[in-house]
């Protein structure tokens, strides 16, 4: 017996093997920036590495535990915090087997695990309310199991970490959650203001109340379905856009869908309840044609009164949510999307100002909706750019409030001043670059890269001049994050991918200079050492 | 054959050289089964007392008479006990053999003496005294030694793990020394021991490797059990020095750590002569082989991997690339083959 001890010890000193880390491979994920970290997630290991300044040039390296058989990871609109969704093991064959999870991970001050929520069902589909107020999780096509419900949800409330998630199935004759919208705080009839979530499915919207005030119990078994109608074509419409308006003293507070292939929008308004009802309101749909598949709907304020706009072609088709009544406005251009840019010119009058741009035509346009329906030119000022906009991306903080980036579709991109009607093309040879802001804006510029390059420019939104940088390995992604530790200063990482690793690139973020970095590399091994 | 080129190491040269010692290795165990094995040759001529030759030799004058023969001492005393060869003289200081050298007296015969009267009797080759046992301990416990080994040490500590993909150290040991004092059973040694051994590994699939020198010098205390076997207990501080290489897989080039760090081992163990003369005083090499194991003790290093200098690939204001301190301690054994003399 007791040479069989000695046996066993020696072969635990001789033949006892590493930790399993040293053996797994580094397969990252797209990274995620966040206000004051960078985070990468590494899935083989089951941990996302936060990076973080802690003042100039420096980088510390933060590992925190993720579930296992990551899903998708998500920065919270603020940047505040980082969700994790993973699958666990599936099917869990022991009770220790780790269940679908989702992890809260809070970078200020310093990087941790906030909360983490265990389901008993592996969900793949993560939407965060732009208020962040709450998250929603739900099936995808990619959750295949024999049997499951398509249109299980949770609801997570982020405002309140403590509370468990709401599991609820939505009301749908024959459909499953398509995307999802969260409405601003609504006035309704029959009780205090309240948020909703609209759900679109293939034929049908449903609303579920997003109330404090009600149980969730009551949360579930409320939900409101509106089915869609028939299109032209005889087909049953299927949602494509949710746009709401709160009640302005004369209206009712109201949602509008715009249909696929369809000319008709649906209106929702949030009307009374029948008398003796507890509910909040009463849903009396009201189907509009727009004179036209419509490309985008929003509800403005015009000099008439609230008005849902519908781009249809080169007209405007404004629609009185009271009498129904459609007012066409022509445009002269085919704009394609609307953007109100009301609060970043600092208007003070109760009507709102439109940003137009057009995926087809090189023009972006300034509509003054104060004058759309009483002047000739129905307020609308036309600016050429270089190229027609894929996108328009705001300017964070509050520095370059009138600054809208406008991204081409021919890979150029230009920074609009709205108050000064001026247009600065940024040209880029044809290349497709990602750009990138600071969450919080207070960089004040603009990063612009190509993933794989060694080449990329810091343009500085004060007096646009871009400042070309090179890094000295080809760049996966960059990055502008606030010092942590209270640091004023900011810095620019600028991420490498090498085979099963990765560095970075340290650049000052207020005054890039290639003179003026630092490089890191060894990343994936942060936290496999001195854990 | 053996006893031929013993000979010509010890007379014609002085002092054996290492080639010829490991001629001796490996002979010894070859001829001296054959020997025991096949009966003596007629003409070859056998060991010890000389017989009178009948042929005369044709170079030597014949003398009128017979030389007389010299004085006969009295012979050793016989090794009775092949026991007596393992067990340590009580008395190691005891006097030399070599001070009463064997010589045995001729035998004459009557027959050749009437028929031959005009013959001298042969010179008696001159005996090799170092296979007389003295029965002292001598050599067994007083020489130099130059000794090769094999050592593993058992590295638990988390440093190591990413140069390793379990926790052996495997290393080649070479010493050197002296066993210079020595009373009764007990004798102390003096020895330098060089440890150098490497290991590689990958470490999240970049290729890592771990170089490593330990030199260190010993102090050995010895107790002879039987001549041929002591047990001994050796400290040995010195110094160990550490090359960590890491391929940096973002930068494609290879960086490097390296270390000197304070070490000593601790250790106890026993070593058993195989090979060498009974006779204490032989001047001839023995073959030992021992073994020994203990505690290897090193103080910690920083692991931080800077790049190679030279390389103009690696990016201005790399930063080092920090891991685990590696503490290369823990148990260890080792197997040593000595020759001394």
């Amino acid at each position: 017996m007791m040479k069989k001890h000695w046996l066993c010890a020696c072969l635990v000193l001789g033949c006892g093997g590493r930790a399993s880390h040293w053996d797994a491979p580094f397969t990252p994920t797209d990274p995620v920036g966040l206000d004051n970290a960078v985070a990468v997630l590494d899935p083989t290991l089951d941990r996302a590495l936060l990076l973080t300044s802690p003042g100039p040039l420096g980088l510390e390296e933060h590992s925190l535990p993720i579930g296992q058989n990551l899903v998708s990871a998500s920065a919270s609109p603020d940047g505040k915090r980082l969700y994790v969704l993973s699958r666990g093991i599936s099917p869990r064959r022991n009770p220790s087997d780790e269940r679908p999870r989702l992890t809260v991970i809070e970078s200020d001050p310093t990087p941790r695990v906030a909360r983490t929520y265990e389901f008993n069902d592996p969900l793949s589909g993560l939407v965060l309310d732009p208020e962040n107020e709450w998250a929603v999780l739900y099936v995808t096509s990619s959750d295949s199991r024999p049997v499951s419900n398509p249109n299980e949800i949770l609801l997570v409330n982020l405002a309140d970490l403590e509370r468990d998630p709401i599991a609820m199935t939505v009301q749908s004759i024959s459909g499953s959650p398509q995307n999802f919208s969260f409405t601003s705080k609504l006035s309704v009839p029959n009780g205090d203001p309240r948020r909703l979530l609209a759900i679109e499915t293939q034929n049908e919207v449903t609303l579920v109340d997003l109330s404090d005030s009600i149980g969730d119990e009551e949360r579930a078994t409320r939900q409101v379905t509106i089915p869609m109608p028939e299109n032209q074509q005889g087909a049953t419409g299927a949602p494509a856009e949710v746009a709401f308006h709160d009640a302005d003293g004369t209206l009712d507070s109201e949602l509008a869908v715009r249909l696929d292939n369809d000319t008709n929008v649906l209106l929702l308004p949030l009307a009374a309840p029948p008398a003796g009802s507890d509910r909040p309101f009463y849903i009396e749909p009201n189907l509009v044609d727009v004179g036209g598949e419509p490309s985008t709907i929003h509800f403005v304020n015009t000099d008439a009164g609230t008005r849902l706009v519908a781009l249809v072609g080169t007209n405007a088709a404004l629609v009185d949510p009271a009498t129904s009544n459609v007012l066409n406005v022509a445009l002269s251009k085919p704009f394609t999307g609307i953007t109100l840019v009301t609060s970043d010119l600092g208007s003070d009058t109760s009507t709102d100002i439109a940003l137009l741009w057009s995926n087809t035509t090189p023009t972006v346009g300034l509509w003054d909706l104060g004058a759309a329906t009483t002047t000739a030119t129905h307020g609308l000022d036309t600016l050429a750019v270089g190229a027609s906009i894929r996108q328009v991306l705001d300017v964070p903080g509050d520095t370059f409030t009138t600054s809208k980036i406008l991204q081409g579709v021919s890979g150029d991109f230009y920074v609009l001043d709205l108050a000064a009607r001026r247009s600065s093309p940024m040209l880029t040879n044809g290349h497709t670059f990602q750009l990138t802001f600071a969450p919080d804006g207070r960089s004040q510029r603009l990063w612009a890269f190509t993933p794989g390059t060694e080449a990329f420019a810091s343009i500085d939104l004060a007096d646009l001049n871009p400042n070309e940088l090179n890094t000295e390995r080809p760049i996966w992604s960059v990055f502008d994050i606030a010092q942590s530790n209270g640091g004023v200063g900011r810095t620019a990482i600028v991420l490498h991918q090498g085979d099963s690793d990765f560095g970075a690139t340290l650049f000052d973020a207020l005054a890039p200079d290639t003179a003026n970095t630092r490089f890191y590399s060894g990343l994936a091994y942060g936290g496999l050492n001195h854990d | 054959m053996i006893d031929r080129l013993l000979s010509e190491l010890t007379r014609g040269r002085g002092r054996p050289t290492f080639g010829a010692m490991c001629v001796f290795a490996m002979l010894a165990g070859v001829t001296a089964s054959a020997a025991a094995q096949r009966p003596p040759a007629a003409n070859e001529e056998a060991p010890g007392p000389a017989a009178p030759s009948a042929t005369p030799a044709p170079a030597l004058p014949a003398p009128a008479l017979p030389a007389p023969a010299p004085p006969a001492p009295a012979p050793p005393k016989p090794a009775t006990d092949e026991d007596d060869d393992d067990r340590p003289s009580p008395s190691p200081r005891a006097p030399d053999s070599d001070a009463t050298p064997v010589a045995p007296a001729p035998a004459v015969s009557a027959n050749a003496f009437v028929s031959t009267p005009a013959l001298a009797p042969r010179p008696a080759p001159e005996p090799d005294r170092n296979q007389v046992d003295d029965g002292q301990l001598g050599t067994h416990q007083e020489h130099w030694r130059l000794g090769v080994g094999l050592r593993e040490t058992f590295v638990t500590g988390k440093g190591y793990d990413p140069f390793s993909t379990d926790n052996v150290l495997p290393q080649v040991s070479l010493d050197f020394g002296r066993a210079f004092y020595a009373s009764g059973p007990l004798s102390v040694a003096a020895l330098v021991v060089w440890d150098y051994g490497s290991t590689k590994a990958t470490a999240r699939q970049a290729d890592a490797s771990l170089v490593v020198h330990r030199i260190t010098a010993g102090a050995e205390g010895r107790y002879h059990l039987v001549r041929r076997l002591y047990v001994f207990g050796r400290i040995a501080p010195g110094a160990l020095h550490s090359a960590a290489t890491l391929h940096d897989q973002v930068l494609d080039i290879d960086r490097e750590s390296q270390a000197w760090v304070f070490t000593s081992d601790f250790s106890l163990g026993a070593a058993f002569e195989f090979a060498g003369d009974a006779r204490g005083a032989s001047t001839r090499p023995r073959g030992w082989v021992g073994a020994d194991g203990g505690y290897s003790w090193s103080a910690s290093s920083k692991v931080d991997f800077k790049d190679t200098g030279s390389n103009n690939q690696r990016p201005a204001r790399l930063e080092p690339l920090r891991f685990d301190d590696l503490a290369l301690r823990g148990a260890f054994f080792r197997l040593t083959a000595t020759l001394t003399y």
